[in-house]
């Protein structure tokens, strides 16, 4: 599974006894996320909807008690799915997901969470058979200041720059040819690149493309606290960037999703 | 899309499937091309494809994963997805194995599987004898314990529905005894004898004499994987490896529900672990998924459990 330095490594089925699991290592954070499905499952008679499913997330930290950051992912990963699972093919059952963060460099940063338990989610989902309107796919990018001289290591592929519109294999050397300021764009970054990021931004697109969740954030590492209007981010670099975050999920995310589930006997 | 040519490919939720356009017959008179406002007039839809006006190229839409399973040969072709997933989802005519659960004035309440909402199976549903008169009558109510067995069949499936009804339609279907046991305790009223629906024997035929003489014996109720079920319900073609490697060693009758449930009974109590045995290790190593369909993890199975 480890062919390339960004496919993750899942493993599907981990758990014998839910109806639907998966355990998903982030290629460059190592962030390991373990999640489970059951459903539709009786549910409680407070959360009892007539018409449709109750969508239940939990998210369990690899380190203490949960506390509002939890909540906070939990609320996250719940809106981003109830687009995504067709609630109303189960009516007054629950669906319940569990994720268990197993793995991660820094268990206080939502943005290095977020992706990998939502893509971990998706495909706990996807094998647990719950009734799904599409298939989304999340990638976080980080955006760095050009003159960051931070040697940090990064995979093949996983750097690229705002301008050029091929993205892929952009070296972060290459930008000192460049006069104009560049930003600098790293997908799934680590602890460490993050620390040096201007801002950063977790995507999900469905298949098709629409946009199911934008989380960004501005860090004041990477740009000194040098915005203080709370906009560490140019917009027509978002765009920018958002574009290319479509092409990641759409594409290779979905590309990462079919092989993953292709290796399955279905009968 | 680079799937390997020998596997199907598999659909995703949401994914378009054009190859079912031709399948949905425009309206006659019209000949508009435009694929839109066709309406699937003939083309069945099984479980895992639903009607979405939004999909791209055709107004179907799959929203479990798992690969196109059509049939467009016959007369009214269907298209559904195959696929395994853990969750028994019950569906009309589905034999199930349950448990009772408790009875009411009307109804027994009975479990499909864990932590779902319990079934019901009306008494009006409940054919107690070859006669094939009702159990409606308050007389001829059947009268079984809590925690007995139950093979029924699905009978009505609605998502609206307060839980799903079964029905025992004929004598094939009834409470589940074991032949030794009902014999030892013919006085109660449990007078429907479950002819086993499955009955796989090595050699000679599990006949009467064979289940007559044995000595106490109680039969397992194992509980099973989806995928595992399904297999052990095509016993010609999918299940028959295994099958067969297990009734070449022990003679056992079986009782599958698609509920995920298998009731196995054999002559002794040693030959019913063993047969639960060899299940059960086929199930958690997921042989089902081997490329041979787990002929050779079967026989390794059975040769290891039941000696060679």
């Amino acid at each position: 599974m480890t062919s390339s330095p960004l496919i993750p490594e899942i493993s599907l089925n981990p758990l014998p006894q839910s109806d639907g699991s998966c355990q998903y290592t982030c290629p460059t954070s190592r962030t390991t996320i373990l999640t489970s499905v059951n459903g539709p499952l009786e549910v409680r008679p407070k959360d009892e909807l007539p018409n449709h499913a109750t969508i239940e997330v939990i998210v369990k930290p690899g380190i203490g008690v949960a506390g509002v950051r939890e909540t906070r992912l939990s609320s996250l990963i719940h809106s981003t799915l109830q687009s995504l699972i067709l609630t109303n093919h189960h009516p007054r059952t629950l669906i319940q997901i569990v994720a268990q963060i197993v793995q991660a460099e820094d268990h206080t940063s939502l943005p290095l969470l977020l992706t990998p338990l939502l893509n971990c989610t998706i495909l706990s989902l996807l094998i647990a058979g719950i009734p799904m309107r599409t298939v989304g796919w999340s990638v976080h990018l980080a955006v760095l200041q050009n003159n960051s001289r931070g040697n940090f290591k990064t995979a093949e592929g996983q750097v690229f720059k705002l301008e050029e519109k091929t993205g892929g294999n952009g070296d972060k050397m290459d930008t000192e040819e460049n006069e104009k300021a560049v930003a600098v764009v790293v997908r799934n970054p680590n602890s460490e690149i993050l620390g040096l990021a201007k801002s950063s931004h977790t995507l999900t697109f469905s298949k098709e493309g629409e946009m199911l969740l934008i989380e960004s954030l501005e860090c004041s590492q990477g740009s000194g606290g040098e915005s203080a209007d709370g906009q560490g981010w140019d917009i027509t670099d978002f765009l920018k960037l958002a574009e290319e975050g479509k092409r990641i999920c759409c594409e290779e995310g979905v590309e990462i999703v079919r092989d993953a589930l292709g290796d399955r006997k279905v009968f | 899309m680079s799937m390997s040519l020998d596997s199907p490919e598999i659909i995703l939720p949401g994914d378009p499937l054009p190859q079912l356009s031709p399948l949905l017959s425009p309206p006659s008179t019209e000949t508009s091309t435009s694929t839109t406002d066709t309406k699937p007039r003939s083309l069945r839809l099984g479980p895992g494809l639903t009607l979405s006006p939004t999909t791209p190229s055709t107004p179907i839409l799959p929203y479990r994963y798992g690969t196109l399973n059509l049939t467009s040969h016959t007369k009214r072709p269907t298209a559904s997805i195959l696929s395994t997933p853990r969750h028994y989802h019950p569906s009309t005519n589905d034999p199930v194995l349950v448990t009772l659960l408790r009875t009411t004035a009307e109804q027994f309440i009975v479990q499909l599987a864990p932590y779902t909402p319990p079934a019901i199976i009306p008494f009006e549903n409940y054919i107690i004898n070859n006669a094939g008169t009702t159990a409606s009558a308050r007389k001829s109510r059947p009268n079984l314990p809590i925690g007995a067995t139950i093979y029924a069949r699905v009978a009505v499936v609605h998502k609206h529905l307060e839980s799903v009804e079964l029905s025992v339609p004929d004598p094939t279907f009834g409470e589940v005894i074991s032949q030794k046991n009902t014999s030892s305790s013919s006085s109660s009223n449990q007078k429907n004898k479950k002819e086993s629906s499955t009955s796989i024997s090595a050699g000679t035929t599990t006949g009467a004499s064979s289940i007559a003489n044995r000595a106490e014996v109680t039969p397992y109720i194992l509980s099973t994987s989806q995928p595992m079920t399904k297999l052990l319900l095509a016993e010609e073609t999918l299940g028959k490896p295994l099958l067969s490697a297990v009734a070449s060693k022990v003679p056992f009758e079986m009782i599958v529900g698609k509920n995920g449930r298998v009731w196995i009974d054999a002559t002794t109590q040693k030959e019913v672990i063993q047969v639960v045995r060899c299940f059960k290790e086929f199930d958690e190593a997921e042989a089902w998924n081997d490329e041979d369909g787990g002929l050779a993890k079967g026989r390794q199975i059975v040769g290891k459990v039941c000696g060679k």
